[in-house]
């Protein structure tokens, strides 16, 4: 799975973001990580688009759905998966234009089988570059 | 329509009553005066007039009786006759200074004045005559006797104009009269109408604006809207204004509890900010933290000392867990995703949740079901919060034998009506009064591990669904928690 592109994982917490590079660079992924509304941007405007998105909603300053807001309006192609404690928003309008909408709990593996699912689904459409 | 203008009704009652007083007044002053009027001329009359008139008629009579004694001397000599005539003179005289007595106007007084004069002529001359008779010199008497006899009727006409001039007074004075009691009927009758008019007004004025408004006051204040209690307009007043007060009193004593109330959901609007903001802030570390937990368990072999550290560790994060759970949920405003449900099937749902539970505990329960409850409008998942709250609580503080039983069953209840009751009743050891009363309470618990949230929650969804959560409870004998919800009208 080494070959399908970078996964950008946007979360406050460099202890999260760490961890989840971590498990992910292990099972073959690249990653990218953004600790900040702005760095996420910042990252999408170099030029480089991620194969998905790994995106909190519970960002300092900009939160929840505003940055979702940005980033659907700046990348609207690109897969993402929302992995936060913020349950409140799964039902939300923005939130249902996610691939998939996860509660972030200890057990990461939830996270990593709907990556795996949502990759295989999006390179089963169309090639990435 | 105003047609008095601007006077309050103080002002108006006032005017008319001085009105009517003047009026009561100035005809008792009138009476008063012509009834002076009338006494000072009766007493003129009685006091002048009567004696003046009689003296006038004793003073003709005895003038008259005076004519005719002279000739009678003259034909036979005899001194008797003039001994009467000297009688009548003195009779005649005794009248006169009688009518000079008298207080007259000075008319009748130079008349009597006239008469006493002309009286002393007529007398001296008279007197000569008989003199001139008695010496025997009958021509010279005769012919002098011829000239006294006109000065005799000139003093009778004298004496006649002067009892005229009385009868005329007498007369004036009964025509006097006539005309002042005919005024004074004419005041009489004035002054009548004035104070009929007034007290029509004044009557007018009462009714229209005193009576009718508080009839009318009386009829708008009923509290409740019973029947008018029997007696007069201002004992009815006095009854419904009482009856206002007391709604007053209700009132305020409300307002005040909503005031605390209010003051307290402040108080909990705000610990419900301060805590979601320290729960967020919790919750980021924590889920990293678990992470790491969960990667470490699964990454290295433990010994079983490790193994056991690392549980209480692991446990410990799921209890601060469920602390946090607890804050954000105590204050997210509830969403009630609302539909027609069963109570019992939560009954049924949350049993199933906690059979592992109840086993654990050995909490055996028994359900008391009516044959058809009607349905409510409710959230199932909250409901099932709330159930499984209660009966969490009741297995922790049963102590053995446990045994709780629910009672599912169709009540009336007060400010809701028709209503479906929920009763979970424990055999646990059950709580003081002042436990009672803290229990519900935010951040009040018992258990050593607990947030003292749990049952403020389960009151606020019950309330949030129309519903009531009430407590009965005493020392030794166990719990009851009372659930009551809105029954949904049957289609």
């Amino acid at each position: 799975m080494g070959s399908t592109g970078v996964i950008l994982i946007a979360d406050p917490n460099p202890f999260v973001r760490s961890f989840l590079s971590r498990e992910l660079k292990t099972a073959g992924y690249q990653t990218a990580e953004a600790g900040t509304s702005r760095e996420i941007v910042n990252y999408l405007h170099s030029g480089h688009l991620p194969a998905l998105m790994i995106m909190e909603l519970d960002f300092p300053i900009a939160v929840g759905m505003n940055v979702l807001n940005r980033i659907h309006d700046l990348v609207p192609t690109v897969p993402h998966i929302i992995y936060t404690h913020l349950t409140e928003y799964e039902n939300s309008s923005e939130a249902k234009k996610a691939d998939a909408f996860i509660e972030k709990n200890d057990d990461p593996d939830e996270l990593f089988q709907t990556i795996d699912a949502v990759l295989a689904r999006y390179q089963s459409k169309k090639p990435l570059r | 329509m105003n047609i008095w203008g601007k006077p309050v009704i103080t002002t108006r009652i006032f005017a008319i009553l001085f009105l009517l007083l003047s009026t009561t007044v100035g005809m008792g002053v009138t009476s008063i005066w012509n009834a002076g009027q009338f006494n000072q001329m009766i007493n003129r009359v009685i006091v002048e007039d009567i004696p003046a008139i009689e003296a006038a008629r004793e003073i003709e009579t005895s003038l008259a009786n005076q004519k005719g004694f002279a000739t009678y001397y003259f034909l036979d000599g005899d001194p008797k006759w003039l001994n009467e005539l000297s009688v009548h003179r003195k009779v005649f005289l005794h009248w006169l200074d009688q009518a000079l007595l008298v207080n007259q106007e000075p008319k009748q007084r130079n008349l009597l004045e006239g008469i006493q004069k002309k009286f002393a002529v007529y007398v001296t001359e008279k007197d000569r005559v008989i003199d001139l008779y008695k010496a025997g010199d009958r021509k010279t008497g005769e012919e002098l006797h011829w000239k006294v006899r006109e000065q005799f009727f000139e003093l009778k006409e004298m004496a006649a104009t002067y009892k005229q001039v009385n009868e005329l007074n007498i007369q004036q004075a009964l025509e006097t009269s006539r005309a002042k009691m005919q005024r004074l009927s004419s005041a009489a009758v004035v002054f009548m109408i004035c104070a009929l008019i007034f007290g029509v007004l004044l009557a007018f004025i009462m009714i229209s604006q005193i009576l009718m408004p508080i009839r009318r006051l009386s009829r708008e204040a009923a509290v409740t809207g019973e029947p008018a209690p029997p007696g007069n307009e201002v004992r009815l007043l006095r009854t419904r204004v009482h009856g206002l007060m007391q709604h007053i009193d209700r009132t305020r004593s409300e307002l005040e509890q909503s005031q605390e109330l209010l003051m307290n959901s402040e108080k909990m609007a705000l610990v419900g900010k301060l805590s979601t903001e320290v729960a967020h802030s919790i919750r980021n570390p924590m889920t990293s933290i678990n992470m790491r937990l969960f990667s470490l368990k699964r990454n290295i072999d433990l010994t079983e000392v490790q193994k056991e550290d690392f549980e209480v560790v692991a446990e410990e994060m799921r209890r601060l867990d469920n602390i946090v759970s607890n804050f954000l949920e105590f204050s997210k405003p509830h969403k009630l995703k609302k539909r027609r449900i069963d109570i019992s099937t939560v009954v049924d749902m949350t049993l199933d949740l906690l059979f592992y539970r109840l086993e654990v505990h050995s909490v055996k329960v028994v359900r008391k079901r009516s044959a058809s409850l009607p349905l409510i409008e409710a959230d199932p998942e909250l409901l099932k919060e709330v159930f499984v709250n209660l009966m969490v609580n009741a297995c922790e503080a049963i102590e053995i034998d446990g045994e709780v039983t629910i009672t599912e069953q169709e009540a009336v209840a007060e400010n809701i009506g028709r209503a479906v009751v929920v009763k979970f009743t424990d055999n646990g050891p059950g709580m003081s009064e002042e436990l009672q009363k803290r229990v519900l309470e935010p951040f009040e618990t018992t258990k050593p591990q607990g947030t003292g949230l749990g049952l403020f929650i389960a009151v606020r969804i019950v309330k949030e669904h129309g519903g009531t959560l009430e407590l009965h409870s005493k020392e030794g004998q166990g719990t009851t928690f009372i659930l009551t919800f809105p029954a949904l009208e049957e289609v």
